[in-house]
C-alpha cells in the first residue's frame, strides 16, 4: 500500500514578484530583489536592506477584517494556489495549515508607537491586539474558505515547512482530502532591529556560502503548497496533474542554543537521512538541496557538515543552492516559499541559484549554482531545509511526481518512530499543572475546579529551576519549563525521543511593546540581542526543548482562547502519525499587562462577560504513543478516545462526539458560559455533570490545557471513568474526549 | 550637535546613545579603571541574569567566555549593546570583539583607551 501526497498547486509571494511565474522567472535569472528598505525608516539601524514586497494591498471584499501585509500576502499566495489547483472547498474536506512568526508585527509597530506617545489611549489599546498569529488563518477561512480545519503554528524560520509536515499528516490520517498549507511573514522593524542586534544581517545583500558572507538578509513573503493522497488526486475532477510528490520529511529540535546551531550539525543530519528514508530513497537520488543558507557564517558552516554527514560521497554531486541571496529570510514564510521552489525545481528540471556567490567558501565543501539557474537532464528527488530560532529544524523530500513506484516498499528500515506503526490512539501518561494553586501533578488536579485560589499568589518558578541554566528564559519560558518538567516527571517519561508543542494565544505581546519601546526611547541600537529570541512565539518551546534537552518534533501553536486544546490536539495527531514517541503539550499564558488591559477595556461595557484577573497559568500533558506506553510498562492516567475540532459553531462537529459510555461521565470546561451550555445540550453529554476551571484559577487562555489535566486526574484517580473537555475560542473550538 | 564643556571629553554629557562618551548612572565623574571593573561586574551579573553570582566573584582577569564564565556570543552581543547604553562606548563587532571581550580587565581598557581618544 502506498499513500504518496501530491503537491497539486503552488502559490507564490515573493520580493521577486507575485504569483509563481513572476518569481521563478526572475529567480532562474538570478535576479536579487534585496535593497534598501522603503517600508519603514532604517536611521540608526546597523544593516538596511532588505527583499520587500510590493504593491501588498488588502482584498477589497475583505473590509470588515484587519488585514496584515502578513495576511494579504499569504492570502494572494493561497488563492493562487487554489486555483492552480482547482480546489474547491464545497466538494471536498479541505484543511489549512499556516505557520508564520511576526504576523501583524508591522501593524502592530504603529499601534505601539502611538501607546508610546499616549500609554493609556483606550483606542489605541483595543487595537493592540487585532492581530494574532490567527487572524492570517481567520482572515483565509473567510474569504477562501470554509475549511474544514484551520491550524495555526510557529517555529520561527521554519514554520512554513512545519505547517505542510501537518498537512501531511492530516493527509495521511483521513482528517481532510486536501490540504492548503504554507507560511507568510511581513518584514517589520522588530525583525530588522533584532536580527541587527544579533549582528546576524550583512549590510550588503547577503551572500550565502561566499568566503566574504556576513549575515543574512532579511526578506517576507507567502507561499501555499496544495497537497492530497495521490489516489484521490488522480480521481478528483479538475484535478490538474501533480508538480511534484512530497515523498519524506523529518522534523526535530537540536536542543543545543536559542540562537546558534549546533556546530557540528548532528540534528540536521539525522533529520536529512530519515526524511531520505522515509521517502524511501537514498542519497543517491538526490539530485539537489535548496539548503536554508542564510549566509551566516554559523548556519552555512553547519548546514554543510550536515549535509556532508547526511549524504556521504553523494555531497560532491548534488548541487546545493540558496535562493535568500535573491529574496532574502522570509522568517515564518522562509520553509514554505523554499518548498514550493523546490517543488518547482524538481517539476521543472531546473536548478535555482545562489545568487551573491563569487567567491565560494572553500572550507565549505559544496556543490554550488552560482548566479544563474540551469536546466538538468533530470531532478529525481530535492531536499529543503528550513531550521528556526531555538533549533527547531524541518527537511523536506520533493520528488518527481512520475518517480517509479515501489520506492516506499523498498525503503531500508525505517527509525523508530515510524509511520509504519498501526493506528492505536495516543495515551495521556502524565500531567502538571502550574499557577496560583502551585505546581500540581495531573492527579493532584483532580479536585481543582472546587478548589479556591487567591488571585494574587506569587507564582516562584525560579524555586523549580536552576538558575544558571535558566538565566535566559523570560517569564513565560519559565512557567512553561516547570510545568513540562513537572509532567514528563509525572510520567517518568525519558527526553528521549520527546517532543514539545504549547499553544498560546497572544505570544509575548509585553515583551514586544517593551522591545520596541526601547527602539522608540534610544535607536534601533538598543535593541536587546538577549530578548529579541524570547519574542517569538515559539520560544517557550525552544527553551523547554532547550532546558529539558527534547530532540523530538517542536513548535507552538496558536487558537486565541483554544489554544491549550489545538496544542494537545497537535500532539495528539503528531504521536498518531509516529512523529514523536512523546510529546509535552500545553498552554502558556503568563500575566500580561497589556492582555489584562486590552481585554478589561473590551469587556467594560459587557459586565456578564466581566473575567477575573489573569494571573500566571501553565498547563501540560505528557501525550504519549499507546505502544511506547505499553513497552515501558508506563502507567496510563486516560486514553485519547476522539478528537474534533471544528470551525464555526460547531454543531454538526459536536454531533459526530460519541454518546458516553457509563454512567460516569464527566464535562470539564474551560470556562462555563451560554454558548457551552447551547452546544452541550446538543450532544449526549448534555446531562453530565459539569465542572469549570475559571472559579479556581481565574481567566486565562491557557485553561485548556488545565481542564484536560482536571479530566486525566479525575479518571486517573477513579472519580470518573469518561471525561468530554470542551474549549472555546472566536468561531473554533475543540472537543477531547478521554477515558480510561 | 554637541557642545562640550571646558571641563573636556569626560563630562560631555548628552543622552547620544552611540557616541563614545556618556554618563554612567548620573555619576558625573572620570571613573578610574578600578570603578570601572566594579561597574562591569555589576553590569555582566545583572544584564546578563547571573543570579546567585556576587560580582565581586568575577576575577579582573578570569576569561568570560567558555570554560571561564560559561558566557557565549549571545552574551558578548548583550554585554556590547549594554556597555554602549550604560557606558556611552561602542564596541567593535566581529573579530576585535573576540580580544575585548576575553576579562573584564580588558573591556575596561578598552573603555578607558576609547575614552582617553
Amino acid at each position: 500500500m502506498s499513500q504518496r501526497l501530491w503537491v497539486t498547486g503552488v502559490g507564490l509571494v515573493t520580493p521577486l514578484g507575485a504569483g509563481v511565474e513572476a518569481t521563478w522567472t526572475r529567480l532562474v535569472r538570478g535576479d536579487r530583489a534585496i535593497r534598501s528598505i522603503r517600508l519603514f525608516s532604517v536611521a540608526g539601524q546597523r544593516a538596511g536592506v532588505a527583499g520587500e514586497v510590493d504593491g501588498v494591498s488588502a482584498p477589497t471584499s475583505a473590509a470588515d477584517a484587519p488585514w496584515s501585509r502578513t495576511s494579504i500576502m499569504a492570502w494572494e499566495a493561497a488563492d493562487e494556489a487554489m486555483r492552480a489547483a482547482s480546489v474547491d472547498v464545497r466538494q471536498a474536506r479541505v484543511g489549512l495549515v499556516v505557520g508564520g512568526t511576526t504576523g501583524g508585527m508591522f501593524e502592530n509597530e504603529h499601534v505601539l508607537a502611538r501607546l508610546h506617545a499616549e500609554p493609556n489611549c483606550r483606542e489605541t489599546l483595543r487595537q493592540m491586539l487585532s492581530h494574532p498569529l490567527t487572524a492570517t488563518g481567520d482572515c483565509l477561512d473567510g474569504l477562501l474558505g470554509p475549511f474544514a480545519r484551520v491550524r495555526t503554528l510557529a517555529s520561527a524560520c521554519s514554520s512554513g515547512a512545519n505547517a505542510i509536515v501537518v498537512a501531511a499528516s492530516w493527509l495521511l490520517a483521513g482528517e481532510v482530502d486536501i490540504a492548503v498549507a504554507g507560511g507568510s511573514d511581513g518584514l517589520c522593524r522588530l525583525t530588522l532591529s533584532g536580527f541587527n542586534a544579533l549582528g546576524a544581517i550583512d549590510p550588503e545583500p547577503c551572500r550565502p556560502f561566499d568566503r566574504r558572507r556576513r549575515g543574512t538578509s532579511l526578506g517576507e513573503g507567502a507561499a501555499f503548497l496544495v497537497l492530497e493522497r495521490a489516489d484521490r488526486a488522480r480521481t478528483r475532477r479538475g484535478a490538474p496533474p501533480p508538480i511534484a510528490e512530497l515523498a519524506g520529511w523529518a522534523l526535530g529540535a537540536e536542543a543545543h542554543h536559542i540562537t546558534n546551531p549546533a556546530p557540528e550539525g548532528g540534528l540536521v543530519a539525522s533529520l536529512i537521512e530519515r526524511a531520505i528514508a522515509r521517502a524511501g530513497i537514498s542519497p543517491r537520488e538526490i539530485d539537489y538541496v535548496n539548503a536554508h543558507g542564510t549566509g551566516t557564517p554559523l548556519n552555512d558552516a553547519m548546514e554543510a557538515a550536515a549535509l556532508a554527514r547526511a549524504l556521504g560521497g553523494e555531497i560532491e554531486r548534488v548541487p546545493v543552492s540558496s535562493s535568500k541571496g535573491q529574496i532574502g529570510h522570509a522568517l515564518g514564510g522562509a520553509g514554505a516559499i523554499e518548498a514550493a521552489i523546490t517543488s518547482l525545481v524538481v517539476a521543472r528540471r531546473v536548478l535555482v541559484p545562489t545568487a551573491g556567490l563569487d567567491e565560494p567558501d572553500p572550507a565549505l565543501a559544496l556543490v554550488h549554482v552560482p548566479h544563474v539557474g540551469r536546466q538538468v537532464p533530470r531532478v529525481r528527488a530535492a531536499l529543503s531545509n528550513a531550521f528556526g530560532f531555538g533549533g527547531m529544524d524541518t527537511v523536506l523530500v520533493f520528488a518527481a511526481a512520475d518517480r517509479a513506484p515501489g520506492g516506499r516498499e523498498s525503503s531500508r528500515s525505517l527509525p523508530a518512530a515510524s509511520p509504519a506503526t498501526p493506528a492505536l490512539l495516543p495515551v495521556i501518561t502524565g500531567g502538571a499543572v502550574f499557577g496560583i494553586c502551585g505546581l500540581l501533578s495531573a492527579v493532584e488536579c483532580a479536585d481543582l475546579p472546587a478548589q479556591r485560589f487567591a488571585h494574587d499568589t506569587a507564582v516562584d518558578a525560579d524555586a523549580y529551576l536552576d538558575a544558571a541554566r535558566a538565566r535566559r528564559l523570560d517569564r513565560a519560558a519559565r512557567l512553561a519549563t516547570v510545568v513540562a518538567q513537572r509532567a514528563l516527571a509525572d510520567a517518568h517519561g525519558s527526553p528521549e525521543g520527546t517532543g514539545v508543542v504549547f499553544g498560546s494565544a497572544y505570544g509575548n505581546v509585553d515583551g514586544s511593546a517593551a522591545f520596541m519601546h526601547r527602539i522608540f526611547d534610544k535607536g534601533p541600537r538598543a535593541a536587546s540581542p538577549a530578548e529579541f529570541p524570547n519574542l517569538v512565539p515559539s520560544s517557550p518551546v525552544g527553551h523547554v526543548s532547550i532546558y529539558l534537552g527534547l530532540r523530538g518534533p517542536a513548535f507552538a501553536t496558536a487558537d486565541l482562547s483554544a489554544s491549550g486544546e489545538s496544542a494537545v490536539a497537535q500532539a495528539v495527531e503528531l504521536v498518531a502519525a509516529g512523529e514523536a514517541v512523546r510529546i509535552v503539550a500545553g498552554a502558556v499564558e503568563p500575566e500580561s499587562a497589556i492582555v489584562e488591559h486590552v481585554l478589561s477595556a473590551l469587556f467594560a461595557h459587557a459586565p456578564s462577560q466581566a473575567h477575573a484577573k489573569r494571573a500566571d497559568l501553565a498547563g501540560a500533558l505528557i501525550v504519549e504513543s499507546g505502544h511506547e506506553a505499553l513497552a515501558r510498562g508506563a502507567r496510563v492516567l486516560a486514553r485519547i478516545r476522539q478528537v474534533v475540532e471544528w470551525r464555526g459553531a460547531g454543531l454538526e462537529a459536536c454531533a459526530r462526539l460519541g454518546p458516553p459510555s457509563g454512567a460516569r461521565a464527566e464535562v470539564v470546561l474551560s470556562r462555563a458560559n451560554a454558548q457551552v451550555d447551547a452546544l452541550l445540550e446538543q450532544t449526549p453529554w448534555g446531562r453530565c455533570p459539569r465542572a469549570a476551571c475559571t472559579p479556581a484559577l481565574g481567566e486565562s487562555d491557557g485553561l485548556g490545557a488545565v481542564a484536560i489535566a482536571v479530566a486525566a486526574g479525575r479518571i486517573a484517580t477513579r472519580r470518573a471513568d469518561e471525561a468530554l473537555v470542551l474549549g472555546f475560542a472566536r468561531g473554533r473550538g475543540f472537543a477531547i474526549v478521554i477515558e480510561r | 550637535m554637541r557642545t562640550r564643556s571646558s571641563l573636556g571629553s569626560w563630562y560631555a554629557f548628552e543622552p547620544d546613545p552611540g557616541r563614545s562618551r556618556g554618563v554612567l548612572n548620573g555619576l558625573s565623574l572620570p571613573m578610574k579603571n578600578a570603578q570601572l571593573r566594579a561597574e562591569l561586574k555589576r553590569l555582566i551579573v545583572t544584564e546578563l541574569n547571573l543570579k546567585g553570582r556576587h560580582p565581586d566573584t568575577i576575577g579582573d582577569d578570569a576569561p568570560l567566555f567558555g570554560a571561564g564564565l560559561g558566557l557565549d556570543s549571545l552574551d558578548a552581543l548583550q554585554l556590547a549593546m549594554v556597555i554602549e547604553e550604560k557606558l556611552g562606548v561602542r564596541v567593535p563587532e566581529g573579530d576585535e570583539a573576540r580580544a575585548i571581550f576575553q576579562s573584564v580587565r580588558a573591556i575596561a581598557d578598552h573603555i578607558e583607551k576609547v575614552r582617553g581618544e
